[in-house]
């Protein structure tokens, strides 16, 4: 029961349920917190197979989200579709250049994310499909910034952050400010309207 | 040769990356004005943090104007209805119905984002295709330059340009909300009474925020005088007005900052008009990051849909003229 449950979540976010079955199940099963947790586990995973998550996963996906927010400036600015144009070019490049390390840092058990996110999609590939060993990570190349500024957490990194507490959803006045500013919210205004329903203050697992 | 290969290699990005903005910028174009004024209505997911929702949202334009109204269908109950004029937001948790008068000639539309035209602060890419609730889907992200703004990779519907999939992520990588239609349809017409908020119940309380610049409202005295100094690249003030907040006892300040595509609202409030013990702090609802600290006995409130640092950077950089 509980397999066909995870292939019908898995299903859901690959596009892969029927019209029918969607509606039937989606109104079914998101009732259920346990399953919803399940729903953004496989989520995570489905993003990962596609290759839109970067390589180093914390697989307690709310934790590392806000870890993520308190250290997004640590990492350094590396989508790597700007690599596809440059086509065999690239990867003839990449799979050189590997190969000159030796495969180092492919064979890094926790390999460098940014490294990895530089690599092309067919090293990445031979990453996954080689075997670990203890070899310490290296970086291999960078992708490029382009257009380097000093980023807000820059300034902070070299003395520690002071804790910030949390609001608490006691200040009656903060869903007003939410409602007052979901009329200028951003590209879509239908997500500023969902984002107004579905508002929940530091929502808990 | 060297020279010659990296010149040409050099070439072909560049270009590939101006066709591709052209295609985004058209498409972007598109979603907006379908938003707008198309018939639609369907289920969604909206996934944000631990949460995960379902949500029934309808959206008509008739001789009545635009209408659109947005459920949650699983979770708590709220509900968000849009008329012509007004927005309101019922909270039954709360027992309150929040009423925002409609910005004139906003009708749906972003004020301040400016879909038309390159944005110096993002790229643009086209991410190939995939199918949404069974319609054919254009994928596009919009990737950040720096950490001051979030990244956005939209689905868009080739025939309608309806928006069935967006998702929200930091320049890391690291996604922040998700929402995504598991059906939809287009209907000629849709009953008005689709667009009757179902939750309201006579005990609520309704509260309207009322904009004083807009309504001409006269209030005493009143010159601003704070200012943002040294704001994050690319962001800058785009309004300022007082308002009348329900749950603030007083006016408050409201300033309107954006980058031409992330939008954030600042909002200033004397702290002794305030009946109510006025907390320093952050949160955050999915990408919608809130920060508030006490600046000179003001309560300083920045809420937005970008990173949790430049929200703070912004409440830091509001300085108040001796």
């Amino acid at each position: 029961m509980k397999n066909k449950t995870n292939e019908r979540i898995s299903a859901l976010f690959d596009g892969e349920l029927s019209r029918f079955e969607t509606r039937r199940w989606t109104g079914e099963v998101l009732e259920k917190e346990e399953l919803s947790m399940r729903i953004n586990r496989y989520q995570m995973i489905g993003d990962v197979l596609r290759e839109e998550m970067p390589a180093k996963i914390n697989p307690d996906f709310s934790k590392a989200v806000s870890e993520k927010l308190v250290d997004v400036t640590a990492e350094p600015y590396k989508h790597k579709e700007w690599l596809k144009p440059a086509g065999g070019l690239a990867v003839a490049a990449s799979v050189a250049l590997v190969s000159l390390l030796g495969l180092r840092v492919l064979t890094a058990p926790e390999a460098d994310p940014v490294a990895i996110a530089s690599l092309s999609g067919e090293a990445q590939q031979l990453r996954r499909e080689l075997p670990t060993n203890n070899t310490a990570p290296v970086r291999l190349a960078t992708a490029p910034v382009v257009n380097p500024i000093t980023p807000v957490a820059d300034s902070s990194q070299s003395k520690p952050e002071p804790k910030v507490r949390q609001l608490s959803s006691n200040q009656p006045f903060l869903t007003n400010y939410i409602a007052t500013h979901s009329q200028y919210a951003d590209p879509s205004s239908m997500m500023s309207h969902i984002r107004l329903v579905g508002y929940e203050l530091n929502p808990q697992q | 040769m060297k020279k010659i290969l990296l010149f040409l290699l050099c070439a072909v990005v560049t270009q590939t990356a101006t066709a591709d903005t052209e295609v985004v910028l058209s498409l972007l174009k598109k979603m907006a004005n379908a938003e707008k004024t198309l018939n639609y209505e369907g289920d969604l997911v909206y996934l944000h943090g631990p949460k995960v929702e379902t949500m029934h949202i309808v959206h008509a334009v008739d001789q009545k104007g635009e209408r659109k109204r947005v459920m949650s269908k699983s979770g708590d109950d709220k509900e968000v209805v849009m008329d012509a004029q007004h927005l309101f937001a019922v909270m039954p948790d709360a027992g309150k119905i929040l009423v925002e008068k409609r910005r004139p000639g906003q009708q749906g539309q972003v004020q301040f984002a400016n879909l038309y035209e390159a944005n110096e602060n993002y790229e643009y890419k086209l991410q190939g295709k995939e199918r949404i609730a069974g319609k054919n889907c254009q994928v596009v992200s919009i990737y950040p330059k720096d950490n001051f703004r979030f990244g956005y990779r939209f689905s868009i519907e080739e025939e309608s340009g309806l928006l069935l999939k967006a998702l929200t992520q930091d320049r890391a990588g690291q996604i922040h909300e998700q929402m995504m239609y598991t059906s939809v349809a287009f209907p000629k017409t849709i009953a008005p009474e689709k667009f009757t908020a179902t939750l309201q119940k006579d005990e609520y309380q309704w509260q309207e925020s009322v904009n004083a610049t807009e309504e001409g409202v006269e209030l005493p005295q009143y010159k601003s005088v704070w200012r943002l100094q040294d704001l994050p690249p690319g962001f800058q003030q785009v309004e300022s007005s007082q308002r009348f907040i329900p749950g603030t006892p007083g006016p408050v300040e409201h300033f309107v900052l954006s980058d031409k595509l992330a939008t954030l609202s600042l909002f200033i409030s004397k702290i002794e008009q305030s009946n109510v013990p006025l907390e320093e702090g952050a949160g955050r609802s999915g990408s919608l990051n809130i920060y508030s600290v006490i600046t000179d006995n003001h309560h300083i409130t920045v809420v937005g849909a970008v990173p949790k640092n430049t929200i703070e950077y912004i409440a830091r950089s509001l300085r108040r003229d001796p």
